[in-house]
């Protein structure tokens, strides 16, 4: 009975909502501008959050939370335009994306790439809401289990896989690349005591390194100079012929995004994380599973669909313990746990008491916002896509004035250009020899993570690493990061092989 | 990416410096509180901000080593000897090649407006100067204006240099007010003017000038009004022209 009331009210709510057009007029609107914001290097949907939260403040709580939550899923989506069509990630969660989704561009099949990611953006969101509005609380307890021991061992993880995967000669050079960020993760004042790292008196790196000045400085330069010197294309661009995926391909495509939304929810459940590692998570997963890999990285439809249904799908996961804890599971959530509160709403466990339907609203914004989301990036996808008819060298200098902009908005600091344009020169040169830029970023992004909880971690267990043994997700995190680094070895390979064959004899006889 | 051999040479040099870069880091955090205390506080390995750096250095120190040796594995021998005998020539043509000279082109642009205009001269003056540079080199110039182009381009820089980091900023600044604004606007339209005639015989490239100017135009106007005016976002060096633009917006209230 109680599983039907809750339906009737979900569905009350989403009619309300429909049936108002100042609602659908702010969600559509929302969603727009969080596309925009996210498809623009150096805007991102938490900047877009921040900006609404001082705009939406006289509002109806019900109508800014439209807005807020739109703007959202649009800023995580929108950052699949930018890494499809010119190779630069809007958002960090989207840079999985551009891997697949810029060879498939550079194919004339950037319209294709577009509305499948789309549509599995969609799913992706949908699947995460169903989690919210079912086991939240589940999820929440589970994501509790997380110590200083998880963390660490998961920002490792993830930095160690995106070098793994996105490595396009040598898996060492992926690993360098990680360890890179790793060390710009380093400048600055640590966080437990103080202590100024790698500043060399100058007092501008004393708050460490800012991550979007990194994220545009190592994919939009490099990029922008690239372009310009070979006087390419950006990419090519067939007659678009149908942006709506087949019905065929959506169902072939089904077991990926499900598995891919699954792994955002989980990932976006867990507090501090975020969308970025979920994309690449995601990615890893679909290229292991695949039959395939070795079309991973050259315009692979699972790649692109499995990086960005995670992302999205992070976008709910992110609100389970945003909602039933108080704890934001992203930083665009945390942004939204600061709008909640002006709006005289508390979230955490007695949410349930203090507003009964506030998760089930929430879940219907979401849902009819993934819904916006759709039918907006169906209609701008063919006019986005002509974007690639305007001639390189009119396009890419406009783009490096949005990336300077970009990154100076961020934090108003004139040292953040500064820093971006050498660290996109210096990205050049490592793109030119081989070693991949996303890990980089990802190091830089995770490094605070890791740095921070190995350290608690250790404090708590007074210097033994033993716990990593003795609790089961941490075993299973250091196995995982074993196994990926043990399986790039020749003898690992060859030892596998020889298994695969005995095994393969004894099943024949 | 460069070529398989081409690659490994590479691979080589980068993996020493990466080596390199392993050790300083080592030898940095080495300098960092291990067991001392710091700010009344008695420290502890576990606890010390040298933890991280020395996991970081040392792994970046092993696995540079280890680039350096896959690299040399193989060249071997033979391709190392090559590799020294050819390098000579094989940097001079570098530097003289077309496709290095657009990349010296399009990192000074970059440079100079990032490091010498962005924080001295108004938004609105410096992006319209920056976008036709980059279009008279790229877009309606050709491989013969390349080079001269590209020299223009570094002379421009130059002048900045002198006018805006020195002491002649301030005293222009007595005599006009935003002098590297005037500065920035006078080079933007002698680009322009000198971009019209050189291409007054030839209907492709004055068409694609045009284009240009166009552009040159709205697209910093645009891009600078939705920062400033819709996501306030204030600009790195507000002047001249944000005067004049403040002035329209409030001119009706």
């Amino acid at each position: 009975m109680m599983l039907i009331e809750r339906l009737t009210t979900f569905f009350q709510i989403i009619g309300s909502m429909l049936v108002d057009p100042t609602s659908l007029a702010v969600l559509f609107g929302s969603v727009l501008l969080g596309i925009l914001f996210g498809a623009t290097p150096g805007l991102t949907s938490t900047l877009g959050v921040a900006l609404l939260t001082a705009l939406t403040y006289s509002m109806d709580t019900n109508l800014a939370m439209i807005c807020l939550l739109a703007i959202y899923v649009g800023g995580t989506y929108g950052g699949s335009y930018a890494s499809i069509l010119i190779n630069i990630p809007g958002t960090a969660a989207s840079a999985a994306t551009a891997l697949d989704g810029y060879p498939l561009a550079c194919k004339g099949e950037a319209g294709r790439a577009i509305g499948l990611t789309t549509t599995s953006s969609a799913i992706g969101t949908v699947i995460s809401m169903l989690f919210l509005v079912s086991i939240s609380p589940i999820i929440s307890s589970f994501a509790l289990q997380f110590t200083s021991f998880e963390f660490f061992l998961l920002a490792f993880f993830g930095i160690l896989i995106s070098g793994t995967l996105t490595a396009p000669d040598l898996v060492i050079k992926g690993w360098i690349a990680g360890f890179l960020g790793l060390f710009l993760a380093c400048i600055g004042r640590d966080l437990l005591q103080f202590y100024p790292r790698f500043t060399f008196g100058i007092p501008e790196l004393d708050s460490g390194i800012e991550v979007v000045p990194v994220l545009i400085g190592a994919f939009g330069i490099p990029q922008i100079i690239e372009l310009l010197r070979q006087q390419t294309r950006i990419a090519n661009i067939k007659k678009i012929q149908r942006i709506v995926p087949e019905f065929s391909t959506v169902v072939r495509n089904l077991p990926t995004t499900v598995r891919s939304s699954l792994i955002g929810v989980g990932i976006g459940a867990v507090p501090g994380i975020g969308e970025d590692i979920a994309g690449w998570v995601s990615y890893g997963t679909a290229k292991n599973t695949s039959k395939h890999p070795e079309t991973f990285g050259k315009g692979e439809y699972q790649g692109v669909l499995a990086s960005e249904t995670a992302n999205n799908a992070c976008v709910g996961g992110a609100m389970i313990p945003l909602l039933n804890l108080g704890i934001p599971g992203s930083p665009p959530a945390a942004m939204l746990l600061g709008a909640l509160m002006l709006h005289g709403v508390n979230p955490g466990p007695m949410i349930g008491f203090e507003h009964p339907n506030f998760i089930l609203e929430v879940s219907a914004i979401l849902l009819l916002a993934s819904l916006a989301m759709w039918v907006t990036g169906m209609t701008l996808a063919k006019q986005v896509v002509k974007v690639l008819r305007i001639p390189t060298a009119l396009f890419m200098p406009i783009i490096g004035l949005l990336c300077i902009i970009g990154s100076y908005s961020l934090g108003l600091n004139i040292f953040n250009l500064y820093l971006m344009l050498p660290v996109g020169i210096i990205c050049y040169f490592l793109n030119k020899m081989g070693f991949p830029i996303a890990p980089l970023v990802i190091g830089v992004i995770l490094g605070p993570m890791a740095d921070e909880n190995l350290r608690r971690a250790l404090m708590v267990s007074q210097g033994s690493f033993m716990p990593i043994f003795e609790r089961p997700v941490s075993l299973l995190l250091f196995l995982t990061i074993l196994w990926t680094v043990c399986s790039q070895f020749p003898w690992y390979k060859r030892g596998l092989a020889k298994l695969q064959n005995s095994l393969r004899r004894r099943l024949d006889r | 990416m460069l070529a398989k051999d081409t690659l490994r040479q590479s691979d080589v040099l980068s993996g020493v410096l990466i080596a390199m870069l392993g050790v300083f880091i080592v030898s940095q955090a080495m300098g960092m509180p291990m067991k001392d205390s710091w700010g009344g506080v008695q420290n502890v390995w576990y606890v010390s901000p040298a933890l991280f750096p020395l996991f970081v250095g040392t792994m970046l120190l092993l696995l540079g080593l280890a680039l350096t040796a896959i690299g040399l594995r193989h060249l071997g021998r033979g391709g190392i000897r090559l590799a020294l005998a050819g390098s000579g020539g094989r940097v001079t043509t570098l530097l003289t090649a077309a496709p290095t000279i657009r990349f010296y082109a399009v990192v000074a642009t970059l440079l100079s407006f990032v490091f010498i205009l962005v924080p001295r001269v108004d938004f609105f003056a410096a992006a319209p100067l920056y976008l036709l540079m980059l279009f008279a080199l790229f877009y309606y110039g050709d491989e013969t204006t390349l080079f001269r182009t590209f020299m223009a381009s570094l002379a421009g820089a130059a002048l900045f240099l002198v006018v805006l980091c020195s002491g002649l900023r301030d005293s222009l600044a007595d005599l006009i007010a935003h002098p590297g604004d005037w500065l920035a606007l006078l080079l933007t339209a002698f680009l322009a003017v000198s971009g019209l005639f050189s291409t007054r015989h030839q209907s492709e490239r004055r068409q694609r000038l045009v284009i240009g100017l166009i552009v040159t135009t709205i697209a910093p106007l645009t891009i600078g009004i939705i920062f400033k005016y819709l996501l306030l976002v204030p600009m790195p060096h507000e002047g001249l022209v944000v005067q004049i633009l403040d002035a329209v917006r409030y001119a009706g209230r």
